[in-house]
């Protein structure tokens, strides 16, 4: 990238088997110590530096960057602002170095979806291009403050590019951020991805994009108490033809790369959403309410100075993990733990003193002003610290989360906002139900 | 300026591809005998067919999109084909699993095809890349899940050396093959394609060669000699579709075609000659109809072509050859053609575009002195709407027929506004199908004005093999604008002391393995036998004692024949298990215990099963045990040959038993007294012995 020419080359090779001519246009090598040229038939070939025998420049071009054909966009459709974060969802593929790059343009957005222009008058908001995995808390207070100005200036629904890694942490943080406080958004927020890259016939990015803008314009008013303060639109089965709406706080990515990775937790799906050529169609799951909330102006943030550590209950999980962290002084622990919530607390046959260390850390922990938040690593189904002494153990020692049904992942990202913005009654809250996270009834 | 092509194009034998600057090369797609190039799934074929797939399959239904290739052009293939929406049902076959349904990311290069796609290089005397690449080549025909094919580059610039003359290899790769087609079936929202995932993904070698082909015949030998250059490879799948061959044809005043489906070679030659004839009649056509317009003939060589004015050209066809979509549905509702009448019933439209200045230039169906079609605008407009999925057209210079009459033909002209040189096409479809269909017949028939097309042609097949040797259009020329990177496999360098390792051990051609036999005393036949059946490596070891050190070497005749035979196959089958389980080494063994007298020649299948079924397959460090022992179970299960004597003794007392039926029978009794006596003796005789002596016998009496 950035190059302004390309230059096509003659290069003279001793390959393992004499020498040899090659004609192409130059490329950025295959690895440090080649060249790598891009013959007329298509291949890139690749021969080490060393081998390269003669090299004559044939001919020098400009690369002319191809410009997207403007699109004349209908300011009568609904408008709805994209916000890019990065991920193959709006991505095209360099592909001279293989490397992915931001499609910032609308333009360039409506030439390869050319449906979208049928759909929306679009804008686009680019907050960077990253991998999802690389998203801390400062960037989900980035894309609360770029759906506030996407509000402000007059978009009926703002549609959220992120990577699927971590989609679904940002949607919860998106979600609380607006409605955590008993509100609702100005407008609807869609967030969608790509589990197949888009340089690909086979991509689902479009259809998903179609179907979150098309949420994003025409979806049902928010409610707030059905989780859809956020929604995530994927794709519902590894089929093209139709796209699921889940609750931005309800959600989770279960699989590494099938195109349905995304599943429902303790949760329904809110919608499904057809699109058969220009017809994009949405079936609502059940009923769908009028709101009883008021509409939030401005979101909450998340306090960035705050610290948080995962710990996974398991036959190898140390008492030192949790004395570090106390040490470190984090504001949370999130235990992902067994079954209904259980850690390695007890020696019954008395040759695990571990477990009891670890029961003392969690203690100190506790009480020296730390959250231990129980969540379930089986990821489906609620925490129960009732049912078995074990649970009631953990409760005494100030555990926290029983009863909750909010999905693991978004429970972490609750803990955060509620530590955030609220300075009492964290167990309270956490067992409340904020905007649909903590459903009190499961019949799936 | 070149000289004016001659030859009449009804005898392709008046064509002589030297005065028509003839160009020619090869691709060949061989499939490797290995397991899948991106995934570790087996390389296996399912001959299911859509009527009897079974029902538990997993199936899912995709769609594919136009992406932008390399440099942000998005290919014409690719664009065609969006527009035509189609969709795609995978059905995932046993050896398909979410790589194949591009649901998750390749893995790297299966290591034996690598290095047979290295030793056909070597074969070919071909220069290897520095580093494998993996490419994707873009294909939304949706034979492939994840819209492009993955191919890598091998090598370069190799030789094949033929009678006729020596033949370029301009590249030789390794790609992985395509998804089968099941079915295809119109509706009313677009195509739906059926593909069975069982042949995706098997690796395919595919040598391009120069355009080094000196003529139709050429063709066929190079054809010929790629093949038998593959199979001394003996790692390469065998039989219908495990090897395909493309072919690049031109002649000075066409321009280069690519033709699929040449999977017999005794066609190639007249499938040239018929592509010839083919770019000489449009070359002709088109210098006809550019007098119409006023403009200058095109020269007899592409090459002098000036750009500018086909530019020009071009343009001022778009204005004389307008595209207008009339709607005849009105003027043919009551006519009788029952084709028409069943897709009014089912909500079809009828257009219609006229075609200014191709009255009688459309042409009829009329063969060639050798039955094969004459080219003819007509087709190749049908050609062009049966891209966009529907049946075909009708044209005015076909018409009154199939139904539509000589009234209707005077409504139609009427309507669409036709002069005497005007011609039409009719397009019988869903709306929005048929208007593709029609734009697609006035975007070619513009191109009759101009230099042929670069296309992908497909021979015309009936029945499973070519009808007449003549091909339609299938879609235009891919270019290097549809390969890319393949991001998610690691590329990876070529050592000098592997490519100087299969260098140095590259497979035996077919009559060095012939030659290396000559020296044995087995039949010509067994010889030739060996070699086909890629058992000679085998032969060669046992009578030269290498298959194992505790084998001694084995009596060549004996050897040979036990190959060839169907022992192997019996035991395996006897044992129920796959026929490669049961070694070479074993049947080796088996055959030393039968020379030296253990088991007899009937009872050796018998004795196989059992060892096997006791002391399973396996036989390292333990060929001496596995002789000692197979000596007395032959013995215990009763295989081991009777001695002459106590055969004698039977004979006889059966005989005397039964003395009437011998005297009415004579040799007659041969027959039903062998199954007594066989009977008798159990698996212990051999019965060649038992015939010999019963039949002395009985000629005795």
């Amino acid at each position: 990238m950035g190059e302004e020419s390309q230059s096509k080359v003659r290069i003279t090779v001793n390959s393992w088997s004499g020498e040899v001519e090659h004609e192409g246009y130059l490329l950025h090598p295959v690895k440090n110590g080649y060249i790598t040229l891009k013959l007329v038939n298509g291949y890139n070939i690749s021969f080490p530096e060393e081998s390269i025998v003669n090299k004559s420049i044939l001919e020098t071009i400009p690369i002319s960057e191809s410009k997207p054909k403007e699109t004349i966009q209908d300011t009568n459709l609904p408008k709805v602002t994209i916000i890019h974060t990065g991920g193959t969802i709006a991505s095209k593929v360099d592909y001279t170095t293989g490397a992915v790059v931001a499609r910032l343009d609308p333009d360039e957005l409506l030439e390869a979806n050319p449906e979208l222009s049928t759909q929306a008058s679009i804008s686009v908001i680019r907050l960077g291009n990253m991998w999802s995995d690389d998203m801390r808390p400062q960037h989900w207070n980035s894309i609360l403050e770029a759906c506030a100005e996407a509000f402000e200036s007059g978009a009926i629904g703002v549609v959220v590019c992120h990577g699927t890694d971590s989609m679904h942490f940002s949607s919860s943080a998106v979600a609380f951020g607006w409605a955590g406080e008993g509100g609702i958004p100005p407008g609807r927020i869609a967030f969608t991805g790509s589990q197949r890259s888009s340089d690909r016939g086979s991509s689902d990015s479009s259809e998903n994009l179609i179907a979150a803008v098309h949420w994003a314009a025409y979806g049902p008013k928010v409610n707030g108490d059905l989780g859809d303060s956020t929604v995530v639109i994927m794709h519902d089965t590894t089929e093209d033809g139709t796209c699921a709406v889940f609750s931005g706080v309800g959600v989770r990515k279960m699989h590494t790369s099938k195109r349905d990775a995304f599943k429902p937790i303790n949760n329904k799906k809110l919608a499904l959403i057809d699109i058969e050529r220009e017809n994009v169609n949405i079936r609502i799951e059940g009923d769908w309410p009028a709101t009883k909330r008021n509409m939030c102006k401005t979101p909450t943030y998340f306090n960035c100075d705050l610290k948080f550590t995962h710990i996974m209950s398991n036959a190898h999980l140390e008492s030192e993990v949790v004395d570090f962290v106390n040490e470190k002084g984090h504001a949370g622990i999130i235990i992902h733990g067994m079954g209904l919530g259980h850690l390695p607390i007890e020696d019954p046959l008395g040759n695990s003193p571990e477990n009891l260390e670890l029961a003392k850390s969690i203690k100190n922990y506790v009480d020296s002003g730390g959250i231990a938040l129980m969540v379930g690593q089986c990821i489906n189904g609620p925490i129960n610290l009732d049912v078995y002494s074990k649970g009631r153990n953990q409760q005494e020692l100030g555990i926290i989360g029983h009863k909750s049904t909010t999905p693991p992942d978004t429970a972490s990202v609750k803990l955060h906002w509620i530590l955030s913005n609220k300075s009492t009654d964290v167990e309270s809250l956490i067992s409340s139900n904020l905007c649909g996270e903590n459903q009190h009834t499961l019949d799936f | 300026m070149g000289e004016e092509p001659l030859g009449d194009i009804s005898d392709v034998k008046t064509l002589n591809p030297q005065q028509l600057g003839f160009m020619c090369g090869l691709e060949i797609h061989q499939q490797l005998n290995t397991g899948k190039l991106h995934s570790r799934e087996k390389g296996e074929l399912y001959d299911y067919t859509i009527d009897t797939l079974p029902s538990n399959l997993f199936r899912t239904k995709r769609k594919l999109r136009a992406a932008s290739g390399e440099g942000g052009k998005i290919d014409i293939a690719a664009r065609f084909e969006t527009r035509r929406n189609r969709s795609f049902v995978y059905v995932k076959s046993p050896n398909a699993g979410l790589i194949e349904l591009d649901d998750q990311p390749p893995l790297e290069h299966d290591k034996d095809a690598v290095e047979i796609a290295l030793v056909v290089s070597a074969m070919l005397n071909a220069h290897p890349v520095g580093t494998l690449q993996a490419m994707r080549k873009t294909v939304v025909d949706g034979s492939n899940t994840s819209g492009f094919q993955r191919t890598t580059l091998v090598s370069t610039h190799g030789k094949l050396e033929t009678k006729t003359g020596d033949v370029g290899i301009s590249v030789i790769c390794l790609e992985e093959d395509s998804a089968r087609k099941l079915s295809s079936e119109l509706t009313s929202n677009g195509e739906v394609v059926t593909w069975n995932l069982d042949r995706l993904g098997i690796p395919l070698i595919e040598i391009a060669t120069d355009p080094d082909v000196k003529n139709p015949e050429h063709a066929k030998e190079t054809a010929i000699a790629l093949g038998g250059l593959l199979r001394d490879t003996r790692k390469v799948r065998r039989g219908l579709g495990s090897i395909r061959q493309d072919l690049n044809v031109s002649i000075a005043c066409g321009d280069r075609v690519e033709i699929k489906g040449c999977q017999d070679l005794e066609w190639i030659p007249r499938i040239i000659e018929l592509e010839i004839a083919r770019q000489l009649h449009f070359y002709r056509l088109a210098n006809e109809l550019r007098e119409t317009i006023g403009e200058p003939k095109l020269p007899p060589n592409r090459d002098d072509d000036d750009e500018e004015l086909e530019m020009k050209i071009s343009q001022k066809l778009i204005e004389l050859i307008p595209f207008e979509i009339n709607d005849c549905t009105h003027l043919l509702k009551d006519c009788e053609s029952k084709m028409i009448q069943n897709s009014l019933k089912n909500n079809s439209s009828i257009l219609c575009v006229k075609l200014p200045y191709l009255s009688g230039r459309l042409g009829t169906k009329i063969l060639d002195s050798e039955g094969a079609q004459l080219p003819r605008l007509g087709r190749e407009l049908a050609g062009a709407a049966k891209l966009a999925g529907v049946a075909g057209i009708f044209h005015s210079d076909e018409l009154p027929a199939y139904g539509i009459t000589e009234s209707n033909v005077e409504e139609i002209k009427k309507e669409v506004n036709c002069s005497e040189s005007d011609a039409f096409a009719l397009c019988v479809a869903p709306e929005w199908q048929a208007e593709l269909a029609l734009e697609s017949v006035v975007l070619r028939a513009r191109k009759a004005w101009q230099r042929s097309i670069q296309e992908v042609r497909n021979v015309v097949v009936k029945k499973g093999a070519p009808e007449d040797g003549t091909t339609t259009a299938m879609r235009p020329l891919p270019t290097g604008a549809r390969m890319y990177p393949e991001t998610d496999v690691p590329s990876f360098e070529l050592t000098k002391s592997h490519w100087d390792e299969i260098s140095n051990k590259l497979p035996l051609t077919q009559s060095e393995r012939l030659d290396r036999l000559t020296s044995f005393e087995i039949s010509s036949d067994q010889q030739k036998q060996l070699v086909s059946r890629q058992l000679d490596d085998e032969f060669f070891a046992g009578v030269s004692g290498n298959l194992d050190l505790e084998l001694n070497k084995l009596p060549a005749k004996a050897w040979a024949s036990m190959l060839l035979e169907t022992s192997r196959i019996q035991i395996a089958e006897g044992v129920g298990i796959d026929i490669n389980q049961v070694s070479i080494k074993m049947l080796a063994a088996l055959l030393l215990v039968r020379e030296s007298g253990g088991v007899t020649r009937d009872g050796l299948v018998d004795l196989g099963i059992n060892m096997i079924l006791e002391g399973g397959t396996n036989l390292d460090g333990e060929v001496t045990n596995f002789i000692e022992q197979s000596m007395k179970k032959a013995e215990i299960l009763g295989l081991n040959p009777s001695d002459l004597g106590s055969i004698e003794e039977v004979i006889d007392r059966i005989l005397e038993e039964r003395a009437d039926f011998v005297a009415e029978r004579g040799m007659g009794a041969m027959g039903p007294l062998m199954g007594v006596v066989i009977k008798e003796l159990g698996g212990g005789a051999d019965g060649k012995i038992i015939s010999k002596i019963l039949g002395e016998r009985l000629r005795g009496n």
